[in-house]
């Protein structure tokens, strides 16, 4: 394929040079090498667009709060997580900890 | 580059000087033969584009259902330790149906429709029993909903290859144009539900479930109970008056009958009764932002008839106030992972129930608010 893309423009274009009506022959294969491009874009836009996922990307945040003070916490989701939750001691005050919040972030494409 | 196109053709043409007759013929040739290209080539080119696209939709979809099944298979091998293969149950079930109540005599529509909603959801459970055993009442509720959800995407998908093949058969442009034209609501609509399966996989709270959120932050420190049709209730004294708060018992899948359970508690309450406040989440209009909250009267609840028509009936028959108060989102937030603009609204419309109760009810009398969603992700407060 690379060979393919990377060789015949060039070859094409030494012999467009070498020949008789050498201008006619440039604007010819101008206009072939236009086509090409047009098909090979139209294949890989097909082939970006089936690779593309269906499903949304998210990432799931939980947010953990105390009791009695105001500390709060933020992780990644894990199973078994739900909201209201009691999830151990606070490492301020050893008040209780629970999940006040799930939320799910879309994840920025990296 | 555009030079390069036209001197090309040019040299096609007679030369000016050349033969006057030769020119005007082929010109006029070339005229009525893409006339005649336009006139019988043209629809046939448009049917072939419009069978290309529902093709195309159609695989997609293919490829969505087999994911959502291979989703449901592994959850349930994973969550209900099966002794069986689960695969061959579950496509069977794919092709599970419900037929609505005649509507042609009414009298009673909504009594059967419910008799029917019954046996569905016995059904669903009958299933998820079966091939789940060893799951805990939480997760077989997320395996319930988790079902649900497949069984809609696979649905579509048999909709939408049903008029592919319909219309390839007949090569009707009504049969093609029909499915082409709604392809882009279907895929959404599709991709709604295959986004509700992560959640309802993992347990994690989607956009739906904003009205039991709203319901578990009203009754967090107050003991709750069971009432019945997998609803829990909590009597949480506000500023003199009595919020009698009502959801789905959580935090697995489940709805519930908030309609049976409102009424039930009405009818219980009913001397200092004084308002029935029913919060779910909404499908926003185009352009409106997510996490929007409007308030209004009526019963705020989106289920097929019996729950809404219950709501309404103690109501009346009270004589009590109804109000709603909705979250607004997409319809496809409403099916995945609960967003943060819902989750902060969740807050805002707790803050809109204390204020219509303020307001409509009097000191010492008795309000019943009503969290109604699927309660997946969010526990009983
Ligand atoms: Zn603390």
């Amino acid at each position: 394929m690379v060979n393919f893309v990377a060789v015949i423009p060039v070859k094409g274009l030494i012999w467009c040079a070498q020949g008789e009506t050498g201008l006619d022959m440039l604007m010819q294969y101008l206009l072939i090498m236009l086509l090409l491009l047009f098909v090979v874009s139209m294949f890989l836009s097909l082939t970006r667009r089936r690779a593309e996922a269906f499903a949304k990307a998210v990432r799931t945040v939980t947010v953990l709060r105390c009791e009695n003070c105001d500390y709060k916490e933020e992780r990644e989701f894990q199973v078994g997580d739900y909201v209201f939750k009691r999830i151990g001691e606070c490492i301020k005050c050893k008040g209780g900890l629970y999940i006040s919040m799930i939320y799910g972030v879309p994840e920025k494409p990296s | 580059m555009v030079i390069a196109i036209f001197s090309g053709i040019w040299q096609l043409l007679p030369q000016p000087g050349g033969d006057y007759a030769t020119y005007l013929i082929t010109y006029v040739l070339t005229f009525v033969l893409f006339v005649l290209i336009w006139m019988f080539l043209g629809q046939r080119y448009q049917l072939y584009m419009w069978l290309r696209e529902a093709e195309k939709a159609t695989f997609r979809l293919e490829a969505m259902a087999k994911k959502s099944r291979e989703i449901l298979v592994s959850t349930i091998r994973e969550v209900g330790k099966p002794n069986s293969d689960p695969f061959d149950e579950v496509n069977k079930f794919m092709d599970f149906f419900v037929i609505e109540p005649v509507e042609r005599d009414p009298f009673g529509v909504l009594k059967r429709l419910e008799h029917l909603l019954d046996v569905e959801r016995e059904k669903f459970k009958d299933v998820v029993a079966k091939i789940a055993p060893k799951a805990s009442n939480e997760d077989r509720a997320n395996l319930e909903a988790l079902f649900a959800a497949t069984h809609a995407v696979n649905y579509i998908y048999k909709v939408v290859r049903h008029y592919t093949i319909l219309g390839k058969k007949t090569k009707s442009m009504l049969v093609i144009m029909q499915i082409v034209y709604n392809i882009p609501l279907i895929m959404k609509m599709a991709e709604a539900y295959f986004n509700a399966l992560d959640p309802f996989a993992k347990g994690k709270p989607i956009g739906d479930s904003v009205g039991p959120l709203v319901a578990a932050k009203l009754m967090k420190g107050y003991p709750c109970k069971g009432v019945g049709d997998e609803m829990v209730v909590a009597e949480v004294p506000f500023e003199g008056r009595l919020l009698v708060v009502v959801k789905a018992d959580g935090p697995g899948g489940r709805v519930g009958k908030p309609g049976e359970a409102v009424a039930k508690l009405a009818q219980q309450y009913k001397e200092k009764l004084k308002r029935i406040i029913t919060v779910d989440a909404a499908v926003k209009m185009e352009g409106e932002n997510s996490g929007q909250i409007a308030e209004g009267v009526g019963a705020a609840i989106g289920d097929p008839g019996p729950e809404k028509y219950k709501i309404e009936q103690v109501a009346l028959e009270l004589g009590v106030g109804l109000d709603a108060i909705i979250v607004k989102q997409g319809f496809d937030e409403a099916l995945s992972v609960m967003r943060k603009e819902i989750a902060d609204a969740a807050e805002k419309a707790v803050e809109s129930v204390k204020k219509v109760v303020r307001e409509k009810v009097v000191e010492g009398g008795v309000a019943i608010v009503a969290g109604i969603g699927n309660t997946v992700g969010v526990g009983n407060g």
